[in-house]
């Protein structure tokens, strides 16, 4: 009886041991990160044109230009090319020193989007100015960051990223998707005229397109400068 | 008939009450642009809805002219606009022109299309000025830049904050203001029709606004709603529909006719009253 009972053990702790010998390991959210940095690490500087078109309850914008600047390790400049632009607050520049910067990386699960396998990292800002909490899902294959999702204040945004090759080598966001639900809107139900007016929805949808991608054609320092008012 | 409307708007460019309303509107223009381009930066944050942010400023030209569109057809535009229209006839009575004008061959029907053409001419003249001044003066202070509009309820339904393209708001300002323009021209045709009654101007004005200020006033009570259809005034802010995304263009078509259909029928009393009245000064 004994006998037994010291087998069976030892055949549990081989079976746990060779589990954990053959499981890979659990990736960490810097390497994930790294991985996503790699696409940048050859860029020193670039600027792309942004189209932003917005259709919620209560913002509706067509085609608003911008145009980002980039400049290694962390200048951003956006500016706008009709007097003002309505932008999301995804990672302009380089998303990975914008997300060390403002966020906590923890490494969540692995998952699939469509059948692109994915990491999922959780993204907890450090300020309050950073945001609610977020979902990164970053392409195993390239490293690239394929849809986030945020949650703050009740309000769910999701946006899907959509890549080009730029020079033949570097992979670079296209064109990002934006779903909104949630969002707090200012108009209450009530009557108006004696019709019934609904409470407004609070959903939306957003798209930025990016187009005509300069790299490491040298943007000088004083781009960067900002000008009163420029940037709010 | 070409020659007729000629001599009167003629006539119009010499009597300097009708640069009033040009004066006035130019120095309301300064004063709004002043103020947005000095004080706080007002409209700022109603562009970015949650998750997005503003870059750069809001205000420019075409801020100004939407702002001073809205605002001046409640009250300034038709009021400068009654002050010379109410006066193209009655002026002539009080004078004693109108007698000797009549003592000329020419029929009081070509006589009376003329002075209407006059008052069409300078109602549109004064509108797209607005326009035209407000977008000038606001670009060479604030700048040019995409158009930021906001609306919220109004006669379409319309909710939130409208960004469009300097290119495409510039086209939608233009048709606003075309439409604000045979808004007025309604209350202007109250002012014109009044003028062949009196041979007093401050009558012709006086009474046209009275009665806009009456009507704009019995649309905001509830107790008049079942009336609310009726009155043009109900009609006049139908201009922002070409600031929602999505133009409106059959509810605009439909409002626009009702508009045309009143100036038409107030038009057309004035003539009848002008073919057979008695011009004894």
């Amino acid at each position: 009886m004994k006998t037994v009972r010291i087998t069976d053990s030892l055949v549990v702790a081989l079976l746990i041991t060779a589990v954990a010998v053959a499981a890979p390991g659990r990736p960490k959210a810097s390497d994930v990160l790294d991985a996503v940095q790699k696409n940048y690490s050859s860029i020193n500087d670039y600027r792309v044109d942004m189209t932003v078109s917005v259709k919620s309850q209560e913002v509706h914008i067509s085609n608003n230009k911008a145009t980002v600047y980039y400049k290694k390790p962390d200048k951003v400049k956006v500016a706008a090319k009709e007097g003002f632009a309505v932008l999301p607050k995804t990672f302009a520049g380089n998303p990975v020193a914008e997300i060390r910067k403002n966020f906590t990386a923890v490494y969540d699960c692995a998952d699939k989007i469509g059948k692109e396998p994915v990491h999922v990292l959780k993204l907890k800002p450090k300020t309050t100015r950073a945001g609610g909490s977020m979902k990164l899902y970053v392409e195993k294959r390239r490293g690239l960051i394929l849809k986030t999702l945020t949650e703050a204040s009740g309000m769910k945004m999701t946006s899907s990223w959509s890549y080009k090759k730029v020079d033949g080598k570097y992979w670079l966001p296209s064109r990002i998707k934006i779903d909104m639900n949630g969002m707090e809107s200012g108009r209450k139900p009530g009557h108006h005229k004696g019709r019934e007016v609904p409470q407004a929805a609070g959903s939306g949808t957003a798209e930025v397109k990016f187009s005509n991608y300069k790299i490491n054609k040298g943007i000088p320092d004083k781009v960067f400068v900002e000008k009163k008012g420029s940037v709010k | 008939m070409l020659k007729q409307i000629r001599l009167e708007l003629f006539k119009l460019t010499r009597r300097s009450r009708s640069y009033i309303g040009f004066a006035a509107l130019l120095g309301i223009t300064g004063l709004v642009t002043l103020g947005f381009k000095n004080g706080p930066p007002p409209f700022q944050e109603m562009t970015a809805p949650p998750g997005f942010v503003t870059v750069g400023s809001v205000l420019n030209g075409g801020l100004v002219a939407w702002f001073l569109l809205r605002f001046m057809i409640e009250f300034f535009l038709p009021l400068f606009v009654c002050v010379v229209v109410g006066d193209l006839i009655s002026g002539e009575a009080a004078e004693g022109t109108l007698k000797s004008m009549l003592s000329r061959p020419i029929s009081r029907g070509r006589l009376y299309s003329a002075k209407l053409m006059t008052a069409v001419i300078y109602t549109a003249a004064l509108t797209l000025f607005l326009g035209l001044a407000s977008y000038v003066v606001g670009a060479v202070f604030l700048g040019r830049g995409a158009l930021m509009t906001f609306q919220w309820g109004g006669l379409f339904e319309a909710q939130g904050v409208f960004v469009y393209s300097e290119g495409e708001g510039l086209v939608r300002m233009l048709l606003a203001y075309a439409f604000a323009a045979l808004a007025v021209l309604t209350v202007g045709s109250i002012a014109f029709f009044i003028s062949t009654l009196v041979t007093n101007s401050l009558g012709a004005i006086g009474g046209a606004m009275i009665v806009y200020i009456v009507l704009r006033l019995v649309g905001v009570i509830g107790y008049f709603d079942p009336i609310e259809p009726y009155l043009f005034t109900t009609y006049m802010g139908a201009f922002e529909g070409f600031f929602i995304d999505e133009i409106p263009w059959l509810e605009i078509g439909k409002y626009a006719l009702i508009l045309l259909t009143y100036s038409a029928a107030f038009a057309g009393a004035g003539f009848l009253i002008f073919r057979r009245k008695d011009v004894l000064s």
